[in-house]
């Protein structure tokens, strides 16, 4: 159980966005996205590939009222720091459904960095609001820029980066 | 007392998530209960006395006990028919 309040604070910017990702497959898409982790050592090696074996397992494709989404995720012990990063696509990939297992095209991907602080279940609060935002999603796909992702982002977590 | 399990695939993000909802469906419906979370691989193992099972995935097996997926807690898509057939699957 890690109680260091650094690992606990939510790390997230603009370095931590991904615009116009083009990917063959969800796998493809899901180790590009982990790059942004090792870039700033959030996570442990086997980060990645924890993310793709539980994503086969447990997928995380979402059915919104706009945009498909997906919240890719690994279990604690592969992270170092709590942290978010955000993948928008160029095309969309063919994710599962989380509840059916059935294809969803998914063009925007929330990865979470989860370190099982008390942290996570605002982050995941923070990131069910802007799941049931019809117009926040649509911004976030057709933003022009990391910045503006960013600040589509940052009212619903600002708490957490503190 | 209505027993209650959570289960998601690695018992901790999104299953704390749906837990949290479902703690707010059953206080507002004033359902006295138990919560617990787990893993789905777990799932089979805990749940002997449960009155109900919230999962994230739709689960192929039938645990003998009534199920449902909470993943609309997640983007608000069917959330209130959902809390109704939480709160009546536990209404005697």
């Amino acid at each position: 159980m890690n109680h260091n309040k650094n690992g606990n604070t939510l790390k997230f910017d603009k370095d931590m966005i991904m615009l116009n990702i083009r990917a063959s497959s969800s796998d493809e898409l899901l180790k590009e996205i982990s790059q942004l982790f090792y870039a700033k050592d959030y996570v442990h090696d086997s980060f990645k590939q924890a993310i793709i074996k539980r994503e086969e397992q447990y997928p995380t494709g979402l059915k919104t009222t706009s945009i498909g989404v997906a919240i890719p995720h690994a279990d604690p012990v592969h992270v170092k720091q709590e942290s978010l990063a955000v993948g928008i696509l160029k095309e969309a990939v063919s994710f599962n459904e989380m509840t059916s297992g059935e294809p969803l095209n998914v063009e925007i991907v929330f990865m979470l960095g989860i370190t099982d602080s008390g942290q996570h279940l605002i982050m995941l609060k923070a990131l069910s609001e802007i799941l049931r935002d019809k117009e926040k999603l649509l911004r976030i796909r057709y933003a022009a820029t990391k910045e503006e992702v960013f600040q589509c982002i940052l009212p619903y977590i600002n708490e957490l980066l503190e | 007392m209505k027993k209650v399990i959570v289960a998601c695939g690695g018992g901790i993000a999104t299953s704390t998530l749906i837990a949290d909802k479902v703690r707010q469906a059953l206080d507002e419906a004033g359902i006295d209960y138990q919560l617990t979370q787990t893993t789905l691989s777990e799932l089979v193992y805990e749940n002997s006395d449960a009155d109900l099972i919230v999962t994230s995935m739709r689960v192929e097996s039938d645990f003998g006990v009534p199920s449902l997926s909470g993943a609309g807690f997640l983007t608000g898509i069917n959330e209130e028919a959902i809390k109704e057939q939480i709160i009546s699957a536990l209404s005697d």
